[in-house]
């Protein structure tokens, strides 16, 4: 452990997708990312926002040990990471439960992998559904729940662990604007609840203002960091600040820069 | 799962009036045209002798008999395909060197049709059952072996991700993220194997044997008996459409109350 230890710490991240095939059928490598540098502080809701392919899932997942990047270093809790650690719960855009499993075992997955589940397992999960605004689905199956239910749940699973750090890539994307809306008060009501630390990978511009501490713009393909702005509210967030003339001036704000981040690399 | 929404709608929208329709003018046709073309009805035996032959003075003990040994056969014949094509199947599903040199031996095995082994497996296996159920086994491997298979390549990527994410090992991945999987694909395949056991013990019991469904429709063709062999066709579209539905019974037990595990 170092001594000012970071939740999570990149430092000149970078990474590219191998291309395959020779000749006009051939796919030429892909730089994902170019050059990422970033912190994230305990107890912080960072997102990450940024156009469309500009290596936010490829950092994402770089922080979850699911890739090896390219170059620079990956630190979660002070530590390089070197594969998926369990102290990581990750929700990603497609909710991924197993349609054999009822509400409470689609939960309790990532616990069962690290050993036997216990009572406090499941008396935490019942905690989390419950504050989801899941109780009484506890033995429901995926296929019985709305799409944003199912989408609770897979937050709910990436809590149920009881992990340090929260990983969210565009957990609310399929959803239609309204539920989204809910989702994200009820989000930003665990976050606070639970006091973990989160990194939330999204391309609404709302959502990473309503929920984030600190909301940092990527570049276009490749992907590094242009800003960071740091919305200037309390950490509880409500409908009635998305309505307030602050709220759509950060808004804006981020607008800006992200445009300015996309037609700067086009032309 | 369910039944696929396109089949769920076309059944909706067939409703029963039309097969009603359908049936009386089949049935009509049965009892007046053979009468018509033949006066004694020696071909095509009529509607009401066929239904005598099913009632209660028909050869029920002779019927009965035949399909319990045809059962049987085909039963255990489908035991056989469907374990050794659930167990080929993950085999072939996880290996991609298993599935290069072995798959293309089992299609080529699949384009045998199951008659044209069955002289074969009566010298292997005698006139008895065992013949049969060995010809049934072949039969109903390969649907079976193909669902799995497919179940086992086709496991959808973002679960596997999922569960590597959250730190699952490849046995841990294996065991609660793949096979599980596989419940609804095998039970496809054994919609399918499950007509064809049939087919295949019967197939095989008209080539040579010394009992079963196959025999007796033989006797009742060799003695010219044509009501009785109406009635013992009649009693398999009975057991095979019953037999069917009984797999898509299971299917939704199992799928319903499967362990949340």
């Amino acid at each position: 452990m170092t001594t000012t230890e970071h939740a999570v710490e990149l430092a000149g991240l970078r990474h590219v997708f191998a291309g395959r095939g020779r000749g006009r059928r051939a796919v030429r490598d892909v730089e994902a990312v170019a050059n990422v540098d970033l912190t994230v502080r305990p107890g912080e809701f960072v997102s990450i926002v940024g156009p469309s392919g500009c290596g936010k899932s490829t950092v994402l997942k770089a922080i979850a040990g699911l890739l090896r990047p390219t170059a620079g270093t990956v630190r979660v809790w002070g530590e390089p990471v070197t594969g998926p650690r369990r102290d990581i719960g990750i929700a990603l855009q497609d909710a991924t439960l197993l349609p054999w499993r009822d509400v409470m075992f689609n939960c309790l997955f990532p616990v069962e992998l690290h050993g036997k589940v216990a009572d406090e397992d499941r008396e935490r999960v019942s905690g989390l559904l419950e504050r989801a605004g899941l109780a009484g689905f506890e033995s429901r199956r995926p296929k019985e729940l709305s799409g944003g239910m199912r989408q609770r749940v897979a937050i709910c699973r990436a809590l149920a662990d009881d992990p340090r750090l929260l990983l969210l890539d565009e957990p609310f994307g399929a959803l239609d604007a309204l539920t989204r809306e809910q989702m994200n008060i009820d989000l930003n009501r665990v976050w606070r609840e639970t006091g973990k630390t989160a990194v939330l990978i999204t391309h609404g511009i709302e959502e990473a203002v309503l929920l984030s501490t600190r909301v940092v713009i990527l570049s276009e393909r490749p992907g590094t960091v242009v800003e960071v702005v740091t919305p200037p509210f309390p950490r509880e967030r409500t409908k009635e600040l998305m309505a307030t003339p602050e709220f759509a001036e950060v808004c804006g704000r981020v607008r800006d820069r992200l445009f300015a981040a996309d037609v700067g690399v086009g032309g | 799962m369910t039944v696929p929404p396109a089949r769920a709608r076309a059944g909706t929208a067939a409703g029963w009036g039309g097969l009603v329709v359908v049936t009386a003018v089949l049935l009509a046709a049965w009892q007046i045209v053979p009468s018509g073309v033949q006066g004694d009805g020696s071909s095509v035996p009529k509607l009401d002798a066929t239904l005598k032959a099913l009632g209660p003075s028909g050869e029920w003990g002779e019927y009965l008999k035949a399909l319990r040994v045809t059962l049987g056969e085909a039963f255990l014949g489908l035991l056989i395909g469907l374990v050794a094509g659930v167990v080929l199947g993950v085999l072939l599903g996880e290996s991609k060197i298993l599935r290069q040199g072995v798959y293309p031996y089992a299609v080529a095995l699949q384009a045998l049709p199951p008659i044209a082994l069955a002289p074969i497996f009566v010298i292997w296996f005698g006139f008895g059952m065992t013949s049969k159920i060995g010809l049934v086994g072949a039969a109903t491997l390969f649907p079976i072996l193909v669902s799995t298979m497919a179940g086992v390549a086709e496991t959808d990527r973002n679960r596997i991700e999922m569960a590597t994410a959250f730190g699952a090992s490849r046995a841990q991945i294996r065991m609660r993220v793949v096979f599980p999987g596989l419940v609804a694909p095998i039970f496809s395949g054994l919609e399918i194997s499950v007509v064809l056991s049939f087919l295949a013990a019967i197939a095989g019991e008209l080539i040579s044997a010394n009992a079963g469904v196959g025999v007796i429709l033989q006797v009742y063709q060799r003695d010219f008996r044509l009501a009785e062999e109406f009635a013992v066709l009649l009693i398999l579209v009975a057991v095979g459409l019953a037999l069917a539905s009984l797999v898509r019974v299971a299917r939704h037990f199992v799928m319903e109350r499967m362990p949340d595990e």
